[in-house]
């Protein structure tokens, strides 16, 4: 392991500074000369024909600049995965929240005004929420597709059939994962421009700024060149801000006014238009022999996608078997299936399927282990796969921290002494994850990452990306990968806003991939500069650039300290002997990831893969009902901390999300409508609701990432829900398979538990 | 109808003229430019729009700008005198209390009017304060830690 | 979502409001803390042409005592509860409920008036003040009448409010000596949410006799509006102290009221939990220890 000035580093983020004082701008905050406010008309039905709208009201209220329908829009469909969405509804709607029309003016109040104004008739269609209603025969269908069927996924391997036959244990169980809202504090938002020639630029709030480009381009059939895309700081995505009609609408309405115009969603908009978490019904069988060696994984996974299939078919996927990757099984039947419903169109939320598959799997482990008398976190560590394996889809395991995550967790939470300390009430309970940084299967046609560094006759370097800050930290990440390559401090260091004019053409911020695809491309870019640089200097000390190093601020001959320039100088030299051109290192890494087969699966679809335990400790009042979470531990496989402070806000921020989910977070749509579209009763855990956290990182080396890295984001949350039920359980015990688990259903099971006695 | 007010916002004397459905939110963003305090929920809910009105948090979405008429108000961007941060928000950076940064400024001027009635406040008192800012990024144990790393300790 | 246009009547007296009610109806609100009203305003749930703006009215502020009752102003915000010196002994109670609204931008804002006059079931001060029992006045140009809080609130939004008349103040008799009290509020998570049952007790008792004296108790969120528990009450009072009395007790309560179900819960399982907050807040006012409960 080097000797790093930067990395591994608790350094607050670059812009801290800024946003304690309320100066970062964030995109709803944007405001450009002569801008107007956008608002959308948003059906009230779940399906139904449109017949007819007048806006003649609302084009002659005074402030308003434009109306606009399908009528103004290209009406191509579009969508990231299935062509399935227009800009706005073109002949019926398809979920309360689907966007009918838009209005621009002066100011929102007008906005909203007008939408009053517009008159919308409907002739209400049969409509089905429920995704295992949507399949039978006989469902309205919403998109004219067999069964409402978006997609269908199919896994098998070994025989499945013999293998349960031969487990000493096998449990089944059916679980439900459901519809929750990612709640980032700013609503989505964007400014869209439309300049004289046509050429449009969006300032978005987007985690994909380069793939966002390429899908509107074909939605508003303009060549992409016309459209530029720039990502501001925004206000938290957690999977959520991605495509979305809001800025397209913006886009329609800045074409038609030539103005500026700002759209914001206000946060009941947010919550029923917005990508909540695909809801999930699994049907999970695992068998596991008398050693408890895991053996056979069956999985039925039936998905809502709602009335857009956005990116669901690739969650449900997820879901059905990226967890094959975490243990060993040797037989495996997998069903997967995502039906559209007339519901708001769910998406991408930290885990992208893999978190609600993880709930089920480590709630099923726990009742392996207690049918073979074996302590949970043995039968973890003994299926866990390790360092070097190579997993059933082919899955190359560059390093495995997992065996030293439970063994940390174990240590820290007490794990021993808590599970034979048996009080009904206080349980413990665990639950492990894996997870991708970078997911090879998202997007066809390449993989990588690419960044530019550029450095000025001052010496300020100016790092860009083309991935997605959302407020994680990755910009301060980058920053000290490229201070730790250059040799210099982060005061010298600006990461600029993702701009598609300038900068890299990048996959974005998903899966977990920021840390080791941007960091592994803008390392290559530092690099590059720094090449540039030795040879200058080497040029002023005459000797070879291999002989230099870059360290403190200095470029130095290696072993004479005397013979040193300062960083800044030999900037000025190269930069004045180059005529004035910066020093520009360009870089980018190819990993060598292996695209699944489309009928096998198998492939490598990431670089690095992540792992983690963690350790929730309950108490149940018996009589209300309610948990409170007393202490949680959570060990995590990160490879190389670059930034151990960030890691460790990424795992308190994503452990109470998943305690929210766990225990209280949940979406109440009936009829289609969300009931509950505000954060009154959409209820999360606030300060009091939460325990004492304690984070461990596991730093093995990663072979590929960034100074052997790897990433966070996600499994941070993925194994929060299962760990709290096993506590539950062990609690009381009694198996929660639906979430979240309310008092009301824990009062419920424990009546029923009683009676049944 | 379009209504006079004075308001005294981060020490300086403010006149202005607005119409009533106004919130003190609106007035302070769009008619003054002090986007430091943000709106999340436009509903009391989430505290994204704390400011301190005569010392005390309230959210500026729940109010009329009419109803702040004469008093002083003090928003995120009162809080650092030049390039001086306040402690808060120093403790803020150092602790890592800050990711997307939205909730941040509410979060900062809770935070503020807690510890100058509590200098010396409990890690209770410290979460009970911060009920009101809803922070969805950090799970709070940052902005927790921080806060508390100012508490007077020994002299209270 | 933005509030609609509408006008602001800023009031200089007492009977500037009085006059402006006469003159404008149901056309007009009145404006206390605004955090119930503004909020209603801008989902559109009512659109009100005027405001009519009660805060500069010294009037209906603060907490006055007088011999023998405690005279607390309409405009007295939740946190001006939560730090008033006068709240001392059985009247505590109503400063303990105050720290349980919302948060504290919402108790910085929010007036014991507009609590009540919004007469939501789940108004965290109504039980409080039912067990304190409270009368109300209210004023109009006629004069002022006073009236019972329990008569006063008359369901879901609806109180005995006439369209002239405006809440003034709240009336506290001085509590029995030796008063015994407490407020549990069960959320569906510790802070910031709305009772989904509260329960407020406050009991007296003869310690030789080991018997209780005076039981009152009042339940929020499972009726139409808050709600004495008379028959639970009349179950303990001059009867021996015992936990099993006490649980019949509360099994009672949780007979007597009328819960419904909503999203936020179901009627049965707010039943139950009646059963549970009452018992515990009897012992938990005795001194008995009981389980972390609630907000």
């Amino acid at each position: 392991m080097g000797n790093y000035s930067m990395i591994g580093h608790s350094v607050p983020q670059i812009d801290a500074r800024d946003k304690v004082r309320g100066m970062t701008e964030f995109v709803s905050d944007l405001q450009l000369p002569g801008m107007l406010y956008g608002k959308i008309l948003r059906s009230s039905y779940p399906h139904a024909r449109i017949l007819h709208i007048d806006s003649s009201k609302a084009r002659r209220l005074k402030g308003v600049k434009a109306v606009v329908t399908a009528e103004d829009t290209p009406r191509v469909p579009f969508g990231p995965r299935t062509e399935d969405w227009t800009i706005l509804a073109v002949d019926k709607v398809r979920f309360v929240g689907d966007e009918v029309a838009a209005v621009a003016a002066v100011d929102e109040e007008t906005a909203e005004e007008a939408l009053d104004l517009i008159r919308v008739e409907y002739e209400e269609l049969p409509a089905v929420f429920d995704p295992i209603e949507a399949m039978q025969p006989g469902a309205p269908l919403i998109h004219g597709k067999e069964r409402n069927i978006v997609s269908e996924f199919q896994l098998n391997k070994g025989d499945i059939e013999r293998a349960f036959q031969e487990c000493a244990v096998v449990y089944s169980a059916h679980y439900f994962t459901n519809q929750v809202y990612q709640a980032y504090l700013e609503p989505m938002a964007c400014v869209v421009q439309c300049d004289p020639s046509g050429r449009l630029t969006f300032y978005l709030a987007t985690q994909i700024p380069s793939m966002t480009r390429i899908t509107y381009a074909k939605a508003l059939g303009l060549p992409l060149e016309k459209i530029r895309v720039v990502v501001p700081p925004y206000g938290g995505a957690f999977g959520a801000k991605m495509e979305t009609n809001l800025h397209l609408a913006g886009a329609i309405l800045s074409q038609k006014t030539q103005k500026p115009v700002r759209m914001v969603n206000n946060r009941e908009e947010d919550f029923m238009a917005g990508n909540p978490r695909v809801p999930m019904y699994i049907d999970l069988k695992v068998g596991a022999s008398q050693q408890g060696k895991l053996i056979a994984k069956e999985v039925k996974i039936i998905g809502a996608s709602g009335a857009r299939a956005v990116y669901s078919m690739a969650i449900v996927a997820t879901a059905c078997y990226r967890v094959d990757s975490l243990y060993r099984f040797e037989h495996l039947r997998t069903e997967g299936v995502t039906v559209y419903t007339n519901t708001v169109p769910t998406s991408c939320f930290r885990g992208f399927g893999n978190a609600q598959m993880t709930f089920a799997l480590e709630s099923t482990l726990d009742m392996i282990a207690e049918a073979l008398k074996m302590d949970p976190a043995e039968l973890r560590i003994k299926n866990g796969l390790k360092t070097g394996e190579v997993s059933i889809h082919g899955w190359q395991i560059g390093s495995s921290g997992l065996e030293e995550c439970v063994q940390k967790a174990v240590e820290a939470s007490g794990w021993k002494r808590k599970r034979e300390e048996k009080r009904f009430g206080h349980g413990i309970g665990l639950a492990c994850c894996n997870h991708v940084s970078g997911n090879r299967a998202f997007s066809r046609e390449f993989d990588g990452g690419a960044g530019i560094v550029r450095i000025g006759r001052e010496g300020k370097v100016l790092v860009y990306h083309g991935e997605s800050d959302m407020g994680q930290g990755q910009k301060t990440v980058f920053a000290q990968i490229v201070a730790e390559e250059l040799g210099v401090g982060l005061d010298r260091i600006e990461v600029a806003q993702v701009d598609t004019d300038l900068s890299p053409f990048g996959m974005g911020s998903f899966a977990t991939r920021g840390t080791v695809f941007g960091g592994n491309g803008v390392k290559a870019a530092a690099r590059h500069a720094k090449e540039q640089l030795c040879e200058i200097a080497a040029e002023l000390f005459e000797t070879v650039p291999s002989q230099l190093e870059l360290r403190e601020g200095k470029i130095s001959v290696i072993g004479e300290p005397e013979r040193s320039l300062s960083f800044e100088k030999v900037v000025e030299i190269g930069v004045l002997r180059r005529g004035g051109a910066p020093i520009v290192g360009t870089g980018f890494w190819v990993p060598d990831t292996v695209l699944p087969d489309p009928i096998t699966k198998y492939g490598n679809i990431s670089p690095a893969y992540p792992f983690a335990c963690q350790i929730a400790e309950v108490e149940v009042d018996t009589e209300t009902g309610h948990v409170t979470v007393l202490q949680y531990t959570a060990a995590h496989d990160v490879g190389k901390a670059v930034n151990p402070m960030a890691i460790e806000g990424q795992i308190e921020g994503g452990v109470v999300q998943g305690i929210g989910w766990a225990l209280m977070e949940n979406m109440v749509v009936e009829k289609g409508k969300v009931l509950n579209p505000d954060f009154r009763d959409y209820v999360m855990p606030g300060p009091l609701d939460i325990p004492p956290i304690h984070s461990f990182l596991v730093e093995p080396v990663d072979p590929n990432g960034p100074f052997g890295a790897k990433g966070i984001g996600e499994p941070a949350l993925n194994p929060s829900t299962a760990a709290v039920a096993n506590a539950i359980y062990d609690a009381i015990g009694i198996r929660f398979t639906e979430l979240p688990i309310t008092p009301e259903k824990i009062l419920r099971a424990l009546k029923d538990h009683q009676k049944n006695k | 109808m379009i209504y006079p007010m004075k308001l005294t916002v981060n020490d300086e004397l403010i006149e202005l003229e607005v119409p009533a459905h106004r919130t003190l939110l609106e007035v302070l963003r769009n008619d003054l430019g002090l986007k430091g305090t943000k709106e999340g929920c436009g509903a009391g809910e989430c505290g994204a729009c704390t400011v301190l009105l005569d010392d005390e948090p309230v959210n500026a979405c729940l109010i009329l700008a009419l109803q702040a008429d004469g008093k002083r108000v003090t928003t995120i961007e009162g809080l650092s005198k030049g390039s001086n941060l306040h402690a808060i928000q120093e403790a803020f950076i150092r602790h890592g209390a800050i990711q997307c940064g939205f909730c941040t400024p509410g979060m900062i001027l809770s935070a503020k009017a807690l510890l100058e009635r509590t200098p010396n406040p409990t890690e209770k008192e410290v979460r009970r304060s911060l009920v009101g800012n809803f922070c969805r990024c950090t799970g709070y144990q940052k902005i927790v830690e921080a806060i508390l790393s100012l508490a007077k300790r020994g002299d209270g | 979502m933005r509030l609609k246009p509408f006008e602001f009547l800023n009031p200089s007296s007492l009977e500037d409001v009085f006059e402006l009610l006469v003159r404008y109806g149901n056309e007009a609100k009145c404006l206390a803390g605004g955090t119930d009203l503004l909020v209603q305003m801008k989902q559109r749930r009512i659109l009100p042409k005027r405001l009519i703006n009660l805060l500069p009215l010294s009037e209906l502020k603060g907490i006055h005592k007088a011999e023998d009752s405690l005279r607390i102003g309409a405009l007295t915000r939740h946190v001006d509860l939560e730090r008033s010196a006068f709240l001392e002994k059985g009247w505590n109670l109503l400063a303990l409920a105050a720290t349980k609204i919302g948060s504290p931008q919402i108790r910085h804002l929010g007036t014991i008036g507009g609590n009540l006059c919004n007469a939501s079931p789940s108004a965290d001060t109504a039980p409080p003040l039912l067990v304190l029992h409270a009368t109300v006045c209210l004023s109009s140009l006629k004069g002022n009448r006073q009236i019972p809080l329990e008569a006063f609130l008359t369901g879901p939004g609806q109180t005995g409010l006439r369209e002239d008349e405006i809440l003034k103040e709240v009336i506290l008799p001085k509590p029995p000596e030796g008063s015994l009290f407490t407020y549990l509020k069960l959320g569906r998570r510790k802070s910031m949410d709305l009772a989904l049952v509260s329960v407020a007790v406050l009991v007296t008792i003869n310690p030789e006799r080991k018997t209780f004296e005076q039981v009152r108790l009042a339940l929020g969120s499972v009726a139409p509006t808050p709600i004495r528990a008379r028959a639970a009450e009349k179950q303990l009072g001059g009867n021996l102290i015992g936990e099993e009395a006490i649980r019949e007790a509360a099994e009672t309560a949780a007979q007597e009221c009328q819960p419904m179900t909503d999203l936020r819960a179901t009627a049965e399982y707010r039943r139950e939990m009646v059963k549970v907050l009452v018992e515990r807040a009897v012992k938990q006012s005795l001194g008995f220890p009981i389980p972390p409960t609630g907000i």
